[in-house]
């Protein structure tokens, strides 16, 4: 709807090529709730233009529509996540058929916008050294969309990323391939077996779902390079429960931990840290990793995620 | 109108309506499930 003119349910539902009895009804809910404009007399509907800057994929990161789309992702395991309450143990992976392609969306749009220009300058020096040629691996890679972004802007690199998933990394040699770059290479494994030794290891909102993070912070550890850099980028939060009250996402974070990212882990028989691990804990795990220095650092505007700079 | 021309005091509260809307509803998520736990034991 954004950039249409006020336009009736028809009109609306054709332009999206959907039916019009569905949108209507759809309709309802966003004019009652304010997200949308009535107009009773010609009984069109407006999407206000500051409205559709934060709920249509143009808005890029700042596409709340995006984030809601998981919500009816995790109630779709929500029978999985009752049965663990009463008996323990987690839900499967498997359970979230739609979580890689929803989570890519998502982290890709930060990727395109602030992976080169504001995360990566978070290392003093790490630009430059990217731009002359170094090894990078990014654990937990998913559809390999930093990768590849990563490769792109720094020709003189050779990027890696790892990922459990086949269908992840087959996506992600499917993008490089489309993007023409030699530089960006793929496998499917498991980040706690590391083999190899790079300069630059990152991992974006990765660590805290995975069974095993102990064990894959020490891997990292392991495949650093002396002088080398692990960039982690993970949830702005306190591992204090009383330090979150006020945090303008805690519920929700809490929420997709129950939903996905503790449960998950724990279905792999692992830590469930959960989402909200917080940064006190993460300091300790990667001191006890082998990382005796440790920066955070934030992205101006994004309020979700802090970045560790660690080294050796 | 133009983005030029946005409203940006409207559109900056209706973000952070929309923020509190998506932790109101994990909230509703979450008490629904709390829910159903407790009545199920």
């Amino acid at each position: 709807m954004a950039g249409m003119q006020p336009a009736g349910s028809g009109e609306i539902a054709r332009a999206a090529g959907l039916n019009e009895r569905y949108v209507r009804e759809w309709l309802g809910a966003m004019v009652t709730g304010g997200v949308v404009d009535y107009d009773p007399e010609r009984k069109t509907y407006a999407l206000p233009p500051e409205h559709a800057a934060s709920l249509t994929r143009a808005a890029g990161p700042d596409n709340l529509a995006r984030i809601a789309q998981d919500l009816g992702m995790l109630a779709e395991v929500e029978q999985q996540v009752l049965q663990a309450f009463r008996t323990g143990g987690g839900v499967p992976y498997s359970a979230y058929p739609r979580f890689q392609a929803i989570q890519a969306e998502e982290s890709g749009e930060v990727f395109d916008l602030a992976l080169v220009a504001g995360i990566v300058p978070l290392v003093p020096g790490l630009p430059a050294r990217l731009q002359e040629g170094i090894d990078v691996l990014d654990v937990g890679t998913g559809q390999g969309h930093a990768v590849n972004v990563l490769a792109k802007a720094f020709p003189a690199s050779r990027c890696h990323g790892i990922d459990m998933s086949e269908e992840g990394i087959a996506a992600a040699r499917a993008e490089a391939t489309q993007w023409g770059l030699e530089n960006a290479e793929f496998q499917v494994g498991d980040g706690a077996e590391l083999t190899g030794s790079y300069d630059l290891i990152t991992a974006f909102d990765v660590i805290h779902d995975l069974a095993r993070p102990a064990r894959t912070l020490a891997a990292v550890s392991r495949a650093l390079r002396k002088d080398g850099v692990f960039l982690m980028g993970d949830i702005a939060a306190s591992s204090r429960l009383e330090e979150n009250i006020g945090h303008p996402l805690c519920p929700a974070l809490y929420a997709f931990s129950v939903f996905y990212c503790m449960s998950v882990s724990l279905g792999e028989g692992g830590e469930g840290l959960g989402t909200v691990w917080g940064e006190e804990k993460a300091r300790e795990m990667l001191a006890e990793a082998g990382f005796g220095h440790v920066d955070t650092q934030r992205v101006e505007g994004d309020i979700l995620n802090v970045y560790y700079v660690a080294r050796h | 109108m133009s983005v030029a021309e946005l409203d940006e005091a409207k559109q900056e509260a209706f973000a952070s309506r929309m923020v509190q809307v998506l932790n109101d509803s994990c909230l509703g998520l979450m008490a629904g499930l709390g829910t159903r736990a407790a009545c199920s034991t």
